[in-house]
C-alpha cells in the first residue's frame, strides 16, 4: 500500500506537492490546536495591518517592499564588491592578495549583526575624524552597507571557486591566442566562472534575504520590524509571527528550489 | 576637532563584558552540542532509505532552514513560557547561572532548531559518502541495521563531515548574537548596552569584534586538532 503511493508521487510530482502542503498545513493545525487552542486571526488580518505589513507606512516604503529592496540592492553591490576581492584573493600578487584574505577572513569570522552595529557606529566616527561633521546616515543606507560588506566577502569566496573550477588550458589556450592577461580575464575566464557561480549567486540571495531581518536591531521598518511593530500594539504574537515566518518561509524555499533547478541546468549546460 | 577614542571604557564595563562572553560561551556549547544531537538525528533520517522517513526529515530541514532565525526566536519567546512547558529548565537555568531563564532558553531553541536543519544537511551528505560496499559488508557480518549504522556508518560520516560540520559550529557561534533581540545579555548585548550608557559604540563594537574573532579561532583550532585526532591511521583522509 505505502509502496504504491511511493512509487505514485515518484512519477507525479504535482500531486506529491500537493500532498506534502495539505500534510504540512495539518501538522501546523495540529500544533496550533496543542500548543495555542485559541486564535484571533481575524483581528491581525486587516486591511491597514496587511497594508503596513507589506508596503509600509502610507507614504513611505516599508514592510516586505523594503525587505525586498534591501536584499537586491544588497546583492547587487556585493556581486561587484566580492568580485573585485574574490579575483583579489585568487591573484598570485602578494600585495593585492593579503587585504584581500585579511578582509575576508575577518568579516567571515564576524556575526553579521555585529557588522550591522559596526556600519552604524562607525559612521559617525569616521565623519567625524575625517570631514569634521556631524552625519546623519538613514538606518536604512546604513544597513544597505552593512550586507553589502558582509555580502561581499561570501561572494569573494564564491568567485574565488569559480575561477579556481576553471581548468589551466584555458588560461594557456587564451595565451597561445595572443590574449594580454587581462584580456584573457574578461573574455575567456570570468564569463565561464559566472555561469558556473549562478546557483551559489541565488543560494547566497536567499541567506541574504533572510538576514535582512536583522535591519530591524537598528530601526529598520522591513517586514520583520512592521511585524513587531503590529504585535506590540495587539499582542497577538502566535497569529502575527507565525504569519511572517510563512511569509518568509514560501519565499526563500521557493528561490532554493529554483536555485536547485538552476544547478541542475548549468550542470547540463557544461557537460553537454 | 576629529574623533577621540576613549578605551578607557572598556575597562570600565569590563564586568559587562566578561559577563556577556561567558553568556556567549554557553549559549555556543549548549548549542554546538544538542544542534549535533538533532542535527544526527534529522541526518540518518534524510539519508534512510525509507522514503517516509527520508520526508518527514526533509520537512524539518526545509522548514528551520527558510525561516529567519530571529523570527524563529521570538516566535517561541513570545508564544511560549518555556519554564513554565518544560519545569526543569528551571533547575538548569539555576544550575549554569542563569538570570533570564525563559529568554536563554528560548534563544537556545531557536539556535538548535535552526543550526540542526544545516547540520542535517551536513551528515546526510557525509553518510551518502559512504561507500555501498561498508553496508553490505557490516550486513554480511550478521550486524543489524541499527549496529551497521551506529558501529560502521557513522563513524565514518562523522570523520569525513568534520570541515563542514565546524563551518556550521562557527555559524552558531555568530548567530548566537542574535539572542541580544530576546534580551539575552550576551556579548553583543555588552556592546548596545556600552553605547547606550557612554556613546562609545564604536570602541565596544571593536572589542567585542576582536572577542568573537577569538572565539570562532578557538573552535576552528579544537576542530582541527579532532580532525587530526581521528584521521590518525586513516589513508586518503
Amino acid at each position: 500500500m505505502l509502496k504504491n503511493i511511493e512509487n505514485y508521487f515518484k512519477k507525479h510530482k504535482f500531486q506529491f506537492w500537493i500532498f506534502n502542503t495539505v500534510i504540512i498545513v495539518t501538522l501546523l493545525k495540529i500544533f496550533q490546536m496543542i500548543a495555542y487552542p485559541e486564535t484571533h486571526f481575524s483581528e491581525f488580518f486587516t486591511k491597514d495591518n496587511m497594508r503596513f505589513l507589506f508596503f509600509g507606512k502610507p507614504g513611505e516604503i516599508g514592510g516586505l517592499v523594503l525587505t525586498f529592496i534591501l536584499a537586491i540592492s544588497s546583492i547587487f553591490l556585493s556581486f561587484f564588491i566580492g568580485s573585485i576581492f574574490g579575483i583579489a584573493r585568487w591573484s598570485k600578487i602578494k600585495i593585492i592578495k593579503i587585504p584581500a584574505i585579511i578582509y575576508i577572513e575577518l568579516l567571515r569570522a564576524t556575526p553579521l549583526l555585529m557588522v550591522i552595529f559596526w556600519v552604524f557606529f562607525a559612521i559617525p566616527v569616521f565623519s567625524m575624524a575625517f570631514f569634521h561633521t556631524q552625519a546623519h546616515v538613514s538606518p536604512t543606507v546604513a544597513a544597505i552597507i552593512a550586507f553589502t560588506l558582509f555580502t561581499s566577502a561570501y561572494v569573494a569566496e564564491i568567485v574565488r571557486a569559480g575561477i579556481n573550477s576553471i581548468p589551466k588550458g584555458q588560461f594557456e589556450a587564451a595565451k597561445s591566442l595572443g590574449f594580454t592577461s587581462s584580456q584573457t580575464f574578461i573574455h575567456i575566464i570570468l564569463p565561464q566562472a559566472y555561469r558556473k557561480m549562478i546557483p551559489a549567486f541565488v543560494s547566497q540571495f536567499v541567506a541574504l534575504f533572510k538576514d535582512t531581518s536583522l535591519a530591524y536591531t537598528i530601526g529598520v521598518i522591513e517586514f520583520f520590524r512592521a511585524a513587531t511593530i503590529i504585535n506590540n500594539r495587539l499582542y497577538l504574537s502566535f497569529e502575527i509571527f507565525s504569519f511572517v515566518a510563512l511569509v518568509y518561509f514560501s519565499i526563500a524555499f521557493s528561490m532554493s528550489k529554483f536555485s536547485h533547478k538552476l544547478e541542475k541546468k548549468v550542470e547540463k549546460q557544461l557537460n553537454a | 576637532m576629529g574623533y577621540e577614542f576613549d578605551w578607557h571604557v572598556l575597562i570600565e564595563y569590563k564586568e559587562l563584558l566578561i559577563n556577556g562572553l561567558i553568556t556567549t560561551i554557553k549559549l555556543s556549547a549548549l548549542g554546538i552540542l544538542f544542534s549535533f544531537i538533532i542535527g544526527s538525528i534529522v541526518g540518518i533520517g534524510r539519508a534512510s532509505k525509507n522514503f517516509w522517513i527520508s520526508l518527514f526529515a526533509s520537512y524539518y530541514v526545509e522548514s528551520f532552514r527558510n525561516i529567519p532565525l530571529i523570527v524563529q526566536m521570538f516566535f517561541i519567546y513570545f508564544t511560549f513560557t518555556l519554564s513554565q512547558i518544560f519545569p526543569f529548565l528551571n533547575s538548569w537555568g539555576n544550575f549554569l547561572h542563569i538570570n533570564d531563564v525563559d529568554a536563554f532558553f528560548s534563544a537556545l531553541l531557536a539556535l538548535i532548531l535552526y543550526t540542526g536543519a544545516y547540520i542535517g544537511e551536513v551528515v546526510k551528505a557525509g553518510i551518502n559518502s559512504i561507500p555501498k560496499g561498508q553496508f553490505e559488508a557490516a550486513q554480511s557480518l550478521g550486524m543489524n541495521r541499527f549496529q551497521v549504522m551506529w558501529y560502521i556508518i557513522y563513524p565514518q560520516a562523522v570523520r569525513i563531515i568534520i570541515p563542514p560540520l565546524t563551518s556550521q559550529f562557527l555559524n552558531l557561534i555568530k548567530n548566537s548574537s542574535l539572542a541580544m533581540t530576546i534580551g539575552v545579555a550576551e556579548l553583543t548585548f555588552a556592546t548596545q548596552q556600552i553605547d547606550a550608557e557612554t556613546f562609545r559604540g564604536f570602541e565596544a563594537a571593536t572589542a567585542v569584534t576582536i572577542l568573537y574573532i577569538f572565539l570562532t579561532l578557538t573552535t576552528s583550532f579544537f576542530m582541527n586538532l579532532i580532525e587530526i585526532k581521528f584521521s590518525k591511521g586513516v589513508k586518503n583522509a
